[in-house]
């Protein structure tokens, strides 16, 4: 079954005014338990208004969000349990961190929950390691760490609340290539840990060509593509034109088939592609 | 007397850390930025690229060595004025940089404050907005524009001072794949075209390739200069401080390991087209 089921919701800002907008229009999906899904978009292209409507921060003008077979926004006490159980990681999150220690600024989220002393440290201990953060540094304020630290250190108090669906914006944001690289690993490895259901919002085609199992594409506040990664980028002309674009593998691959070149343009990986091309010229005889 | 240089860092140290202890986050750092000359630099997190940016124009002056600007000491407080009117500088998020509610009013924020004469402000806020082509937006609210246009209209804010150098530290950082596409052809245009000098730092590699010269800074250091030929064939150097290559270089690389040998300076899509079907031979080009 489902975890989250997102069923026809609009929404708009500013309404009655001139500046009204139609942030999101029509929008339906489903997520499977353990799933791991990239969401792309242009800039105002919806994402950010969507990912605030899984864990009823903002509610539907219409339509329903079901996370467990229940309406999210059906009373108070369902609200509650959508913000236990959906966690939302915004971009930049590290301006977001508050407290003395990374220890307390962790334990903000479980003890909120209401979980006792004995549980929220375990939860923070368990947090801290999947995200990498050394256990010295949970003493310490989140203010002295280093920029990849802080980030980590603020994941790891979404992380800590053990959501059933953890969502990530923009979760690489402004970070060098090893911090991208040991951020998807540790939400990789809480996916694997938990089962949970993960949604990364990125600017980056090439992080979900790597990493999402499906891409959900927005534009202009509709769903415009739903599918695997080969299903998404195989739209490369249509992509371009919403303001993304196809990772560069991709890229390289339709232009030396453009060239008359018989390779598959089915490639969204460099490791794929350095494959395909070896078995190319092999075929060509040219190694 | 023209000075040859138009930004030198000479054996330049700085310290965030006022105590004893001190800690740098840069250290002997030396190099020259000519005029009309295209630099970028590359580093990890923290590794001190910031500084860089910030010692530029007498933001941060240094604690040891000297930085000039066309031959004026930063250190020298009476010359502030006239170095913040060579050399600009744009940051990463674009919402932190806009001052006014209208983009022409925006623009006209930085020559204001020079005390430039109306007519003269009128004219130099036409020509920057042309310049990075969002002059059809002039009357509109800056709140409403994409992050790339915002980021844009930050550039046109600082080409309105008349700067010779333009220094920009992550400016694609927050943006989506058009925003930043947006940005480097606007960058490129100001250098190409307007001979304006630029300092472009950033994380991602293919950022670098199409500079005159690309320093990487690690642990405060700089650790390698050279054309981005130069540097990108340092590939060990550059993945043991937290860096990468361009991804087409990285897919060369691996073809190189599987006994393909692309040749060396491989750095754009195109690069790797041609010298691809230079190895397929003309027989596969016909068919």
């Amino acid at each position: 079954m489902a975890v989250l089921e997102v069923k026809n919701i609009s929404f708009g800002y500013s309404h009655g005014t001139p500046f009204e907008i139609t942030a999101l229009k029509n929008v339906s999906f489903s997520l499977e338990k353990g799933e791991l899904v990239g969401v792309i978009g242009h800039t105002g292209s919806g994402k950010s208004t969507l990912m605030q409507m899984l864990n009823s921060l903002l509610k539907p003008e219409s339509g329903e969000i079901l996370l467990d077979g229940k309406n999210i926004n059906a009373d108070k006490k369902s609200v509650k349990e959508a913000r236990h159980k959906v966690g939302l990681c915004f971009q930049y999150p590290e301006y977001q961190l508050f407290e003395e220690t990374c220890f307390k600024d962790i334990s903000f989220g479980p003890k909120n929950m209401g979980l006792s002393e004995e549980e929220i440290r375990q939860r923070v201990y368990t947090a801290a390691e999947i995200v990498g953060l050394q256990k010295e540094l949970l003493d310490k304020s989140p203010f002295d760490l280093s920029g990849g630290q802080k980030r980590r250190c603020a994941i790891a108090g979404v992380i800590a609340m053990l959501p059933e669906v953890l969502i990530l914006d923009e979760p690489t944001a402004g970070l060098d290539p090893v911090g991208r690289a040991g951020v998807l690993e540790m939400i990789d490895n809480y996916r694997r840990q938990t089962g949970a259901t993960v949604i990364i919002v990125t600017h980056s085609m090439d992080i979900v060509a790597s990493i999402a199992d499906r891409i959900l594409v927005m534009n202009k506040g509709e769903l415009a593509f739903n599918g695997s990664v080969s299903d998404i980028f195989t739209h490369s002309r249509e992509l371009v034109r919403m303001g993304l674009d196809v990772p560069v593998a991709t890229k390289i691959m339709l232009a030396l088939r453009n060239k008359g070149l018989e390779i598959s343009s089915d490639i969204y990986t460099l490791e794929d592609a350095a494959k395909e091309l070896c078995f190319f010229l092999a075929k060509e005889g040219k190694i | 007397m023209e000075n040859k240089h138009l930004i030198e860092f000479n054996n330049v140290s700085f310290s965030y850390d006022e105590e004893e202890s001190k800690v740098f986050a840069l250290k002997n750092v030396s190099f020259t930025v000519d005029k009309g000359e295209f630099v970028v630099i590359l580093g990890h997190n923290g590794s001190g690229k910031s500084t860089i940016a910030k010692l530029s124009n007498s933001i941060f002056v240094p604690a040891e060595g000297k930085v000039s600007v066309d031959g004026m000491d930063t250190s020298d407080e009476k010359n502030e004025f006239e170095i913040r009117k060579k050399v600009g500088v744009v940051f990463q998020n674009p919402d932190n940089q806009i001052v006014a509610s209208i983009v022409e009013e925006d623009v006209a924020f930085g020559p204001e404050n020079l005390a430039v004469e109306p007519e003269e402000i009128r004219k130099r806020v036409d020509d920057s907005l042309k310049a990075v082509g969002m002059y059809e937006y002039r009357m509109h609210e800056t709140h409403r524009l994409s992050g790339g246009q915002k980021q844009r209209v930050a550039i046109a804010g600082i080409i309105a001072m008349q700067p010779d150098c333009i220094v920009l530290d992550e400016p694609t950082a927050m943006l989506d794949p058009k925003g930043r596409n947006e940005v480097m052809n606007t960058v490129m245009h100001l250098n190409r075209e307007m001979g304006k000098s630029i300092v472009f730092i950033t994380h991602f590699m293919e950022e670098a390739v199409n500079a005159d010269k690309v320093l990487v800074v690690d642990n405060g250091r700089i650790l390698l200069e050279g054309t981005p030929q130069e540097v990108f064939s340092q590939s060990k150097l550059l993945y043991d401080c937290g860096l990468t290559v361009p991804d087409v270089s990285a897919l060369s690389q691996m073809l190189k390991k599987a006994g393909i040998e692309m040749g060396e300076n491989i750095l754009t899509e195109e690069d790797f087209v041609d010298s691809f079907l230079k190895l397929c031979g003309k027989n596969a080009v016909e068919e």
